[in-house]
């Protein structure tokens, strides 16, 4: 026997409004137009620029439920569609992500999509052209219309090199494109305040340093300091870190693992440590006059597993 | 104590700082006295310690002068002939007005330490009023000592700071000078512009630290030879080496003086056929960008589909494949779906397997177009060299519509000094506009220097390829000639480069659009094919490559450790 099922329950709606997203450019006017016309939506931009928390963000304001999907190369169609399910001796139709979203009317999120064979990304062809409709051959060939407020929107990094490295033409041209970059520092800034509640020098100076590492030309450098890493070194400075311990662990970490250019990077960090610039405290708010206290008591572990 | 900075790690470690800030690559070397630059070097004397405050303050100072384009050389010229104290003064105005201009980037404690002066003496709008100010009768204040220097001979003597390029005397002044013995430098900023020029790779005694520095802690900065997995081999030995293999890798990626400008690069021993011996530490090959040209014009990249067919099938590896007929594992998918089939009625085969079929691609390739003068030369209306370029143009996009890793340079050299590898396009780089206006911007000039060519090029895909097969395919016309490198010791030490190659597991392949005498004498029937077209190559790209890659193979252990990528 065939039963149909929803294994999974959408994404609950906030209670306390959208997750804060503050704009780069016109991408909330696009990202809505497109979801009201019903059109497939293309995120391009940097690894941690904000292009998750930009469809979370819409998704809640628009009201629709959101259903994610990381997308690797080992992923089929029928992770998207859905299949049968052997339950006892008998076989249960489950819906995937993309099925559900199309029956919910929700937006269906494929995050680095093109880290997904072009065979299972073919499978959102009929649903992003003007058919807004879905076959499932193996549910003996039933069509899904799409609800209404159905999006389908996919996100990606064009600086990675994958092996497939780009959407099919076919695809692509389905959608519509929004690039997304990294705030300027004025906009940076407030992210980090809101986000972490991170103000004075300290914030200043993270901010300062992503300016200038996203200033440098480097080979060995795949990724620069993103506004994610920005904001993950904030939260460590308000848990007490040093300026210097805070960075390295969220900014230089992360950035590479070769020894040489991790000190260069922490020499950076360094250079932009509040803390390390007695002159300064008299000019700074608290927060500076703290953190350069802290850094004086805190040693380097860095340096001395070096 | 006073450290000297050449054996302290913490004026390397700036070096990303004075990059980051500068906007670009920018070299920190250790000098006679004060900080200074010339452009692209950064000099700490040895009287600044180097992991002070007051040193990084001021190389954060110099930095910000070759960001705001305060260095260019007529003001350069003009503050050389004002009297003194002049560059100075310009030098404080343009840091004040630079720091002003560059706020987002900088620092705080840096701006908080230029603001007092900057206070005092005022910000300039452009580099023009500072320089006005500078050389004008209005007494201006000279900035504090931590702002370093600014030497504006030093300046107009470093050949890489305004993007000059030296006249042909300079360059064969350099060739001649380039096979005389070294001379030992002195001082690293100061020399005569000539001996600036025409040095081959560094010599000095700060020269010589410097480099064992830079190669022990591999690269940094420039173009890149990361993640190389090369150990370092000392470079000063007398001795060459035993065997091909191992000159292969006697090379640390380091920086380099090619044609008098510091580059990354390598420096490679040339094989003597006379005496059956290597020259140690003979040439040195450096990374340049194609001089940009206002429009090159590139064409639309058409692809030749029977090409990228027959390339499909070069260097290919295992595979795991789901749903097989056959195979040693089960396929647990596979088998749910089969179970689901007879269970609704309906059995379909019993493809339940997971099976390795060989046909996943590893393939790295490195092309390599000859932009040497001899393929200047026009033939029945076509430049060779255009036939070249769009070879190499018509390989480079079909290997990159397959998803292989690929990269593409040019060379050509002026002496065993300055064998130059022109970027197109890197391992890492997209085939974007950008990298085809590279190569459409390259003009030949220059002689041929092949084997050190491909030498670097074997190291390039030895480093950084990443994948199981390595591939160097070198499109020109097969001559190889340059000062003191011609006749029966050039097609030796090519013979030999290709050889290393092989034993490096690189297969190497020539490409040629035109029969031309020499190329017999270097490549062997099976590594060469004169092809005018892509068309043409299509035709047997598959038993010329993979040929190439078979040779390559052999006598390579079979464990193979994939760099990182």
């Amino acid at each position: 026997m065939i039963t149909q099922s929803t294994a999974r329950e959408p994404v609950p709606l906030e209670a306390d409004g959208p997750p804060f997203y503050l704009p780069v450019g016109n991408e909330v006017e696009v990202f809505e137009a497109a979801w009201r016309r019903g059109l497939p939506l293309m995120l391009k931009g940097p690894t941690g620029c904000g292009k998750t928390r930009l469809v979370e963000h819409m998704a809640s304001r628009l009201g629709r439920p959101l259903f994610t999907v990381s997308c690797h190369e080992d992923m089929t169609a029928s992770d998207l569609l859905g299949r049968f399910l052997l339950s006892g001796g008998d076989t249960t139709w489950v819906d995937g992500p993309l099925t559900q979203a199309a029956r919910v009317g929700g937006i269906c999120y494929l995050d680095e999509v093109v880290e997904a064979r072009p065979d299972a990304v073919v499978a959102i062809h009929s649903l992003a052209d003007h058919r807004r409709e879905l076959n499932l051959e193996r549910l003996g060939g039933t069509t899904i219309q799409a609800a209404p407020g159905f999006q389908l929107v996919v996100s990606y990094n064009p600086g990675y090199q994958s092996v497939l490295k780009d959407m099919k033409p076919s695809t692509r041209q389905r959608m519509v494109a929004v690039e997304l970059g990294f705030p300027t520092a004025d906009r940076e800034r407030e992210i980090l305040e809101r986000e972490t509640d991170l103000r004075g020098r300290p914030a200043d100076e993270l901010i300062r340093l992503g300016q200038a590492v996203r200033r440098l030309d480097h080979p060995g450098l795949r990724e620069v300091a993103s506004t994610r890493t920005l904001v993950a070194a904030a939260l460590l400075v308000t848990e007490g870190l040093s300026f210097t311990d805070a960075a390295t662990a969220a900014v230089a970490g992360p950035l590479s693992d070769d020894p040489e250019l991790r000190n260069g990077l922490i020499a950076m960090i360094r250079a932009f440590d509040p803390g390390n610039d007695p002159a300064a405290e008299g000019t700074s708010g608290h927060a500076g006059h703290q953190a350069a206290q802290k850094t004086t008591r805190t040693t380097n572990w860095i340096q001395e597993r070096a | 104590m006073t450290l000297h900075p050449g054996s302290n790690p913490s004026l390397a470690e700036l070096e990303l700082l004075a990059s980051a800030i500068a906007g670009r690559g920018v070299t920190l070397e250790p000098g006679r006295h004060g900080v200074y630059t010339d452009g692209a070097v950064i000099y700490v004397g040895a009287d600044v310690t180097a992991g002070a405050e007051q040193c990084r303050h001021a190389v954060v100072a110099q930095a910000v002068l070759i960001a705001a384009g305060s260095l260019d050389s007529s003001r350069m010229r003009r503050l050389s002939r004002s009297r003194p104290g002049s560059a100075r003064r310009y030098l404080g105005l343009e840091v004040a007005r630079a720091c002003q201009e560059m706020d987002e980037a900088l620092p705080g404690a840096f701006q908080a330490a230029v603001h007092p002066y900057a206070a005092r003496v005022g910000v300039t709008g452009s580099p023009d009023e500072s320089l006005l100010r500078a050389v004008g009768r209005t007494p201006l204040e000279e900035p504090p000592a931590w702002f370093g220097d600014l030497r504006p001979v030093a300046m107009l003597r470093s050949p890489g700071a305004d993007g000059e390029t030296p006249s042909d005397s300079e360059l064969a002044k350099a060739i001649r000078a380039a096979t005389e013995p070294e001379q030992d430098d002195e001082d690293d900023g100061e020399r005569s512009g000539m001996l600036e020029k025409l040095s081959s790779p560094l010599r000095s005694p700060l020269g010589s630290v410097f480099q064992r520095m830079m190669g022990a802690r591999r690269s940094s900065g420039g173009e890149g030879l990361s993640g190389s997995g090369v150990s370092v081999v000392e470079q000063h030995t007398g001795r060459a080496p035993s065997t091909a293999r191992q000159t292969a890798q006697a090379l640390p990626p380091s920086v380099v003086r090619a044609g008098g400008q510091l580059t990354r690069g390598a420096i490679y021993p040339e094989w003597d056929a006379g005496s059956s011996a290597y020259r140690p530490r003979w040439c040195t090959v450096g990374h340049f960008d194609p001089p940009s040209s206002d429009d090159p014009s590139v064409p639309p990249s058409g692809v030749d589909p029977r090409l990228i067919r027959e390339l499909s099938r070069v260097g290919l590896t295992w595979r795991p494949h789901d749903a097989e007929p056959l195979g040693d594992e089960l396929d647990l998918t596979a088998l749910v779906d089969y179970r689901v089939a007879v269970a609704a009625g309906t059995s379909g085969e019993p493809r339940i397997y997971r099976a390795e079929r060989r046909t996943a691609q590893e393939l790295g390739v490195l092309v390599l177009l000859d932009a040497t003068g001899s393929t200047s030369e026009q033939h029945e209306g076509h430049a060779i060299f255009e036939e070249q370029r769009d070879l190499a143009h018509g390989i480079t996009t079909a290997l990159d519509q397959l998803g292989a890793r690929v990269a593409t340079y040019a060379f050509y050299s002026r002496g065993r000094g300055n064998v130059r590898y022109l970027r197109c396009k890197t391992f890492e780089e997209r085939w974007g506009v950008t990298a085809q206006r590279r190569l459409f911007a390259l003009r030949p000039t220059g002689f041929t220097r092949l084997g050190a060519a491909i030498r670097h090029g074997t190291h390039l895909l030895d480093t950084q390829a990443g994948s199981q097969h390595r591939l160097l395919i070198v499109v020109g016309d097969g001559v190889p000639y340059d000062d003191g490198y011609e006749g029966r010791y050039a097609v030796e030490d090519t013979r030999r480069a290709i050889d290393e190659a092989r034993s490096s597991a690189v297969g190497c392949v020539g490409l040629s659009t035109r029969r031309t005498p020499g190329s017999s004498e270097i490549w062997d029937r099976e590594a060469h094919r004169v092809t005018a077209t892509t068309a043409e190559l299509a035709a047997d790209a598959r038993v010329l490559l993979g040929t190439a890659l078979g040779r390559a193979g052999r006598g390579r252990a079979v464990h193979h450790v994939r760099s990182a990528s």
